[in-house]
């Protein structure tokens, strides 16, 4: 089975997905259309590349570069997947640049687009539920997630600072966060001390065997 | 029968003198002028279950092995792009779109109920402003020299009566420098697989034709054209033979399928 095609059949109709649910996507990627963008990412055989459609609404083309496309890019875009997640600041591509985490040749401005396009992708996951079921539904779905992970969150909450009020007061088995600090403090004021005495005890030597410290 | 690396012409001249030309249609011996007809009857025939037929005989993966050969094409804004026997126009929507509104692609298919159910589909997906249809033998395409900057036919080569003259023909319409793309049925690679590959064209697809389309023979046809197609070997001196370079071919899901690539000089 053609396993880039597969790839790539799963990436476009994911992106296209996404870029449709939010709508305002068409009008920030109008900096994306008619473009092409080549992405090489460092742990996968096949080199991608983006084709953005000229017409409204945005949609993009994801296909694998065979050996002989010439067909040029307008940016190129090579990375690694662990970089991917800090594209979607647009602001960090300067940084990751300057790391060598990323490489960019071509129009940067095309880069950043993509990058924000991805980035900051706005979707009403509940309107998008609401589409396809109704609003009742979706709006009661999303109502008890919510509600559900907001209870999470304070069960969550509450059982770490009983388990912390337990190890550090009523039994204490771990030492208090102060108690640690002082610690260390005590630790650096020790260092300090010892690396004094090295410093004195190799000048005492030093003048100890110098020519006029045996004289004296 | 015909064997699978026989010589490339698929035309035969009868044995006496006066005796007409036979080819092959599936592995029925038939007159040569008669192909084309009957072809044509197992396309009207599964014209309008065509694309759900593909989905269920391959599992989808036609479609996988579509985008390759998109993959393959090269194809920029502003080309022309030719897609022979383009059935239901898989590929000339997706060329529409990588051509632009400055480029053109045209499909052609020498069966007219396939053309219709293409136009029909493209027009329904609103592709209309660089799409074309003909109705067009690859024997006999009806284009001046060097027109197109590509050219595909997918899954339409082994349909074709003189398959020499279908190449010729389209060697003549490429643009020098265009490239031409030819997806076909082809010869597994592995000999187990092959088994296992006979039994299911033979045993289950004609059942599947006759299940889902009402027509077990049309899918007999379509198995046994398959084993009368030339091989990837075949095919490839076929293409160099009526002048085509650096051909080149890719076997996909162990060699079902094969993408040939030549291009004109």
């Amino acid at each position: 089975m053609p396993a880039a095609q597969l790839a790539c059949a799963a990436i476009e109709a994911v992106l296209n997905a996404l870029i449709s649910f939010d709508r305002s996507a068409t009008s920030r990627g109008k900096a994306l259309q008619s473009k092409r963008v080549g992405v090489t990412l460092a742990e996968s055989p096949w080199p991608l590349a983006f084709q953005f459609d000229a017409d409204a609404p945005l949609t993009v083309r994801v296909h694998e570069r065979v050996d002989d496309d010439s067909t040029p890019v307008d940016c190129e875009i090579s990375l690694s997947i662990s970089t991917l997640s800090e594209l979607s600041d647009a602001s960090q591509i300067t940084g990751l640049i300057k790391q060598g985490r990323l490489n960019v040749d071509g129009d940067i401005q095309v880069a950043q687009a993509f990058s924000q396009l991805l980035g900051e992708l706005d979707i009403d996951w509940e309107e998008q539920l609401a589409s396809r079921t109704n609003d009742v539904f979706a709006h009661q779905l999303f109502s008890s997630v919510k509600s559900a992970a907001n209870g999470f969150s304070r069960v969550a909450t509450s059982l770490h600072n009983t388990v912390r009020n337990a190890v550090l007061e009523e039994k204490p088995i771990a030492a208090h966060p102060i108690a640690i600090a002082h610690f260390s403090d005590q630790v650096d004021a020790l260092r300090q001390d010892t690396d004094r005495l090295m410093v004195r005890l190799e000048q005492l030597e030093n003048s100890a065997n110098s020519p006029q410290g045996k004289n004296a | 029968m015909r064997d699978d690396n026989s010589p490339a012409s698929d035309v035969s001249p009868g044995a006496n003198q006066g005796q007409q030309e036979t080819t092959h249609f599936g592995f029925k011996q038939v007159d040569a002028s008669q192909k084309a007809s009957l072809v044509a009857g197992v396309f009207d025939s599964v014209a309008a279950k065509y694309d759900v037929m593909n989905d269920m005989m391959s599992m989808g993966i036609h479609r996988l092995w579509k985008r390759y050969t998109l993959d393959c094409s090269g194809v920029r804004a502003g080309q022309h792009v030719l897609d022979l026997a383009g059935g239901t126009g898989d590929l000339a929507a997706k060329f529409s779109k990588m051509v632009g509104a400055t480029g053109k692609v045209v499909l052609a298919d020498i069966n007219d109920s396939m053309l219709k159910v293409g136009r029909d589909k493209l027009r329904d997906k609103g592709l209309v402003s660089n799409l074309e249809y003909v109705q067009a033998n690859a024997e006999a395409l009806p284009f001046p020299d060097n027109s197109f900057d590509c050219i595909t036919i997918a899954f339409g080569l082994r349909n074709v009566t003189d398959k020499d003259k279908a190449l010729a023909s389209m060697f003549r319409v490429l643009k020098p420098g265009g490239r031409l793309l030819v997806l076909e049925f082809s010869k597994p690679t592995n000999d187990t697989f092959s088994k296992v590959y006979d039994w299911y064209s033979f045993h289950i697809l004609p059942k599947m034709g006759q299940a889902i389309a009402n027509d077990s023979e049309s899918y007999q046809y379509l198995a046994e054209s398959i084993r009368m197609h030339p091989d990837q070997e075949t095919l490839k001196s076929m293409m160099e033979n009526v002048g085509f370079d650096q051909v080149t071919y890719h076997n996909m899901t162990g060699g079902i399928v094969a993408l040939h690539r030549g291009f004109k000089f």
